[in-house]
């Protein structure tokens, strides 16, 4: 008899949807179905089930076909890449969870590694604009019971999140907003005419580029001061109202994504908008949050915090001290100025997101990545580790995007003879461990 | 004042942290010595002899030290960093941190610098025969103590983020900048001769800002209050002046708001 | 059966009143014993302090805003990162130390415990994610009650068995500890921008005033037995003229009696009371109401109480009081980080410098010292520093040396730049005083 798991968590993006059912096989080996997700969020699921899967380590060979070897094997080349690499690019960690996150810290800070994850070319930005100036935030649960003004800035949940807006945003009805969408005025500020736009009850059609402008221009008009006739394309009056109707919001939220930490300016249209919101909460309440994209990257960020007190790009290559400067111990400033000597990519896919020339000079490096399936990365590397997928065949600790730590669920047996990233991890470290105490590679 | 010569025998692979090489960790030290102080690429541990020929004895302090290097750094980063005292020339284009938080004594540099140079400088001369990166007399990440004194002089252009948080001292580019020219300043000087990309003075608190050139696009929150005619980096002329940003929130000082001013050459 | 010996430290157990003497400790199996066989391990503690371990009550060390305070403020620790030989992990951060070098800088300073003093249960995997990466010392957690939606309506009915049963069911959840109430109803009118700084304000929509909130959750926790009483961190935090407000909510525990099988006799624990024992009625005129708080918490034996002691440094400001970080972003305007956590609670995080020029800070450390010295019963009296909102806990060594001696503690007073002013808002300097909690050490 096939049985249904509930309460599963799902594993694709920030918002961790929580309410999601999984039929499985009786023999707990195969998903047969999954209800609650969206598209992407199922089909997180349906890989596991996909023909083809590699469920062993395989190494390229010379003529670039690639050979499979044992667990063993691969964990040993691991090993001795790491502890013989003067600096090595540890990145990824946001499809993993948090205790895999903490044994690849202790290895990092063994074999002087740079441990950074894909806030890197995320909402690394919106890192660094905390850091500058911190962040009136809240959960998601404040924004469905509370909010009654929405604003989209920069970012297109219709598509990068698509369950955000009926959980938490547009849709539904909290303890204070019985009214549902009815009660929320929703504003969709973007350079396109999106799939969000159409749910906002008020569309501002900004011109590329000018998203610090405009948000100064909105703080310079709740402070009642005098501003020139357009901003960015957007008239005065404009302005003038929209900043008129924040202050009179009871509960007010921005979420933004990319739109504000890839444009222009990256980090400042992110810190003026954080100053935004701090502006309005002497009218009323106004908090702010990144539409962080990745699953868990979240939970990276808050490891490394607890842990050496940086978000991301974290420098531990000296193995005596943490540092952290974007710009300079970022994974792709690290590949273009060919300041890594050897790559570990795990639960991430830099060769999908990463620049191109980051990536040739990645492929010239010994590379190993570890990851479920086969992707852009695998490709370009010396040494590819198959592991079981995080939150459909083993649980772990994940945080969402607004920081709330949720623990997921296993739901089936991952195949025969596949590690997951905790005990892969723990087996390097103890190679790691054993090379050390031999006195190098 | 005594003089040590650095000449670069050995460009690293990869990059050199280099946060030995200025006046105070030079001082009281005789060449031998000074071959000896640490050098990091990675968690690879070297000595300074390993990259550079080194002659000449330090003087007893920072002050009584002057440092030459010559030959190719630039992959060499924190050159002159945190240095105190005492005189440094780098014949070559230099890496990131160059002159970074220091704080005292002369620093010149005969070439290009990269990003996150004369960081959260506090003081002495630091000048740059080249151009310089992004983050040129910035603040460190999260710090709201950017540069706050010393004279920080480009001969060339500069990138983007210059002078962030800048809360003292003086910043002068004879070239032009990129975005984002003293974004969240709160106290300072800088003078711009050559032109600007847009957002100059974004989120300005307090502190002045000289444009000879022009600005791509004025911020919102700037408004023209005054024309003056002011001396500038030895040069007179004409002057709108702005105050701004009036969506920043500004001190009181005896019941008047003060506001950062810009003032762009008419 | 594991046996060792410690040998040749000096012994201090102020319990037996054993004051530095030269002892061995004979340990078998975890427990300390008369005697031990010949095959025990010897620890050589020659000029060294051999004591119980020393437990801090009430620290942010683990949890959501203390990384929120890590993370973003990455100046914290440039230049402060560092690995000391014999220690396995990087060690980071002045105010607000990573997970590794907490448990370690505690146990240096003999401490073996400490306690996080908010965990809102929401966030309560990511507590216990931290105290499982921090090394040697143990940590445990209260969650936080005051502004729970479920205690509220729960109260506002008077329903304290169903109270009681809530708390039962969020400590078994979250595995917390205790009771912990923030600025009761305040922390909830925050979630529309608004606060409740005396303990009649009502709370907006839920029809309570902290007052009964206060009340209510002293007699839940009796209700249950636990053993720990409630913890307070009273309303109107840090506020000129706060002392009314202060003495008004301790009150409410007069003739509440304790009801455990723990031995426990207080019913309130009222915590940082630096924060909460100012006169005056704006910092201009700000003065300190130590004596007033503290006469009357001596007469209450049902109250035990922690300092919050200011150690004017530059340090990070956290607490789950997040109106009052608003309000402390409004005077220093530095980064302000808050978080709004539905249903329980809501957090802020901003920077904060001491500085020992400024007459009100000067003071404010004046007032700390008040506090621990006009404490009659020491086992009534904790020391903190509220880590790291008055200061990090790293500075108890300096706050121990200011309590322990007057001439330290004169010295320092003397060499504040308004000195004149910080004696004349506090009665430090007519204070002659050796904290009586440190008075059977030589």
């Amino acid at each position: 008899m096939p049985k249904e798991v509930t309460d599963v968590i799902c594993p694709f993006c920030g918002t961790l949807c929580d309410d999601l059912i999984v039929t499985v096989s009786d023999d707990n080996k195969t998903i047969l179905g999954v209800k609650n997700a969206c598209a992407i969020g199922a089909e997180k699921f349906n890989h596991q089930r996909m023909p083809g899967r590699v469920k062993r380590p395989r190494m390229r060979q010379a003529d670039g076909s690639y050979k499979e070897i044992t667990y063993d094997e691969a964990i040993d080349w691991t090993a001795k890449m790491l502890v013989k690499s003067r600096k090595t690019l540890m990145y990824g960690w946001a499809s993993t969870s948090c205790q895999a996150m903490s044994i690849g810290h202790d290895i990092a800070e063994k074999v002087g590694a740079i441990v950074d994850n894909c806030a890197t070319v995320c909402h690394g930005s919106s890192l660094i604009a905390i850091e500058d100036v911190g962040v009136p935030s809240c959960t998601l649960g404040e924004v469905k019971n509370r909010a009654d003004r929405v604003i989209f800035w920069g970012c297109n949940p219709a598509h990068a999140h698509p369950r955000h807006m009926s959980r938490y945003s547009i849709f539904p009805r909290g303890f204070f907003t019985v009214k549902g969408h009815k009660g929320r005025k929703i504003y969709c500020v973007d350079c396109r005419y999106t799939d969000t736009a159409k749910c906002a009850d008020e569309f501002i059609q900004i011109q590329q580029g000018f998203d610090y402008e405009l948000l100064d221009a909105l703080r310079t008009a709740a402070r009642g001061e005098a501003l020139p006739d357009t901003v960015g394309g957007v008239p005065k009056e404009k302005i003038y109202e929209i900043a008129e109707d924040l202050k009179n919001a009871r509960f007010g939220v921005i979420f933004f994504g990319m739109g504000l930490t890839h444009t222009m300016g990256r980090n400042h249209n992110i810190d003026i908008a954080i100053n935004l919101t701090r502006d309005l909460n002497d009218y009323t309440k106004f908090a702010i949050m990144a539409m962080r994209g990745h699953w868990n990257v979240t939970g990276s960020g808050q490891v490394l915090g607890w842990q050496y007190g940086f978000p991301y790009a974290v420098d531990l290559s000296r193995r005596d001290q943490a540092r952290h400067q974007t710009g300079e111990t970022t994974s792709v400033d690290l590949l273009n100025r060919n300041e890594v000597e050897a790559c570990f990519y795990i639960a991430t896919d830099p060769g999908a997101h990463f620049p191109v020339n980051a990536m040739i000079s990645s492929s010239r490096k010994p590379t190993v990545t570890v990851d479920p399936h086969i992707n852009c990365t695998t490709e370009i590397s010396d040494i590819h580790i198959p592991v079981a997928l995080v939150g459909v065949e083993v649980g772990g600790c994940a945080y969402r995007m607004d920081n709330v730590p949720i623990e997921t669920r296993k739901v089936v047996d991952p195949p025969e003879g596949v590690l997951t990233d905790e005990e892969l991890l723990t087996k390097i470290n103890q190679r790691v461990d054993e090379l050390l105490a031999q006195g190098g590679a | 004042m005594n003089t040590v010569t650095l000449n670069v025998k050995k460009v690293p692979e990869l990059f050199l942290e280099c946060e030995n090489v200025n006046t105070d960790a030079f001082a009281g030290k005789k060449a031998d010595q000074i071959a000896n102080l640490g050098a990091f690429q990675g968690k690879e541990i070297s000595t300074l002899g390993d990259y550079f020929s080194i002659s000449g004895d330090a003087g007893e302090t920072a002050a009584e030290t002057k440092i030459i290097i010559n030959g190719d750094c630039t992959k060499m980063k924190y050159l002159g960093a945190k240095m105190t005292a005492g005189e440094m020339v780098v014949n070559s284009a230099c890496d990131m941190y160059t002159g970074s938080w220091m704080k005292g004594g002369k620093l010149t540099i005969n070439g290009d610098v990269h990003s996150f140079c004369g960081l959260a400088m506090a003081g002495g001369e630091f000048t740059i025969n080249g151009n310089a990166g992004n983050y040129l007399g910035a603040a460190y990440r999260g710090d709201w103590r950017g540069m706050s004194g010393g004279v920080l002089r480009v001969k060339g252009n500069a990138g983007s983020d210059v002078a962030t948080f800048m809360i003292g001292g003086e910043l002068i580019v004879e070239g032009d900048v990129d975005i984002h020219l003293g974004t969240h300043m709160e106290g300072g000087k800088i003078i711009l001769k050559g032109n600007a990309n847009r957002r100059v003075g974004g989120q300005l608190v307090k502190g002045e800002i000289y444009v000879f050139g022009t600005i791509n696009v004025m911020m919102p929150g700037f408004k023209p209050v005054n024309t003056v005619e002011l001396d500038v980096d030895g040069t007179r002329a004409t002057f709108t002046e702005y105050i701004g940003d009036l969506g920043e929130r500004h001190p009181k000082r005896k019941g008047e708001t003060v506001y950062g001013k810009l003032f762009l050459k008419q | 059966m594991s046996e060792y010996i410690i040998k040749n430290g000096r012994v201090f157990d102020p319990v037996q009143g054993i004051k530095g003497d030269k002892k061995d400790i004979f340990v078998r199996d975890d427990k300390i014993v008369d005697s031990v066989g010949s095959g025990a391990k010897i620890i050589d503690a020659r000029d060294k302090t051999v004591m119980a371990g020393a437990i801090e009550v009430h620290a942010h060390v683990a949890g959501p805003k203390v990384n929120a305070g890590r993370w973003y403020r990455p100046e914290d620790k440039h230049f402060d990162s560092h690995k000391t030989a014999g220690i396995t992990r990087i060690e980071g951060g002045k105010s607000i130390p990573t997970v590794f070098k907490t448990g370690y800088e505690y146990a240096r300073m003999g401490f073996t415990f400490a306690m996080e003093a908010a965990m809102p249960p929401l966030y309560a995997r990511h507590v216990h994610e931290e105290i499982h990466d921090t090394p040697i010392i143990d940590e445990a957690a209260l969650p936080v009650f005051g502004n729970n939606w479920f205690i509220l309506e729960y109260l506002k009915n008077q329903e304290i068995e169903n109270t009681a049963a809530y708390i039962a069911w969020i400590l078994n959840q979250t595995k917390g500890y205790g009771v912990k109430v923030v600025n009761p109803g305040g922390t909830e009118a925050w979630a529309w921008g608004l606060n409740c700084l005396s303990i009649h304000d009502p709370v907006p929509y839920f029809d309570i005033t902290p007052a009964e909130i206060i009340t209510g959750l002293m007699a839940a926790n009796e209700y249950l037995g636990l053993p720990h009483s409630m913890h307070l961190h009273q309303n109107n935090l840090g506020n000129p003229g706060n002392y009314t407000t202060t003495l008004e909510s301790l009150k409410l525990a007069e003739g509440v009696k304790a009801k455990n099988n723990f031995g426990r006799e207080q019913v309130l624990h009222s915590t940082h009371l630096q924060f909460h024992s100012y006169k005056g009625t704006n910092w201009g005129d700000f003065e300190s109401g130590a004596k007033e708080v503290m006469d009357y918490v001596n007469r209450q034996k049902n109250l035990t109480i922690d300092t919050g002691n200011v150690t004017l440094d530059e340090t990070t400001t956290m607490t789950a009081d997040g109106p009052f970080e608003h309000h402390l972003h409004g005077l220093n305007h530095l980064k302000w980080f808050n978080v709004d956590v539905e249903l329980e609670t809501a957090a802020g995080v901003v920077p904060f410098i001491y500085d020992p020029n400024n007459a009100v800070f000067a003071s404010q450390w004046a007032v700390g010292l008040e506090i621990a010295l006009y404490a009659n019963d020491p086992m009534r009296c904790f020391i903190t520093t509220d880590h790291p909102n008055a200061g990090p806990f790293t500075r108890y060594p300096r706050v121990y040396s200011w309590l322990m001696s007057k001439k330290v503690r004169d010295e320092r007073l003397n060499t504040f730049k308004k000195a004149d002013k910080v004696i004349s808002a506090t009665t430090l300097a007519n204070s002659t005083a050796r904290s009586r909690s440190m008075s059977w050490q030589p």
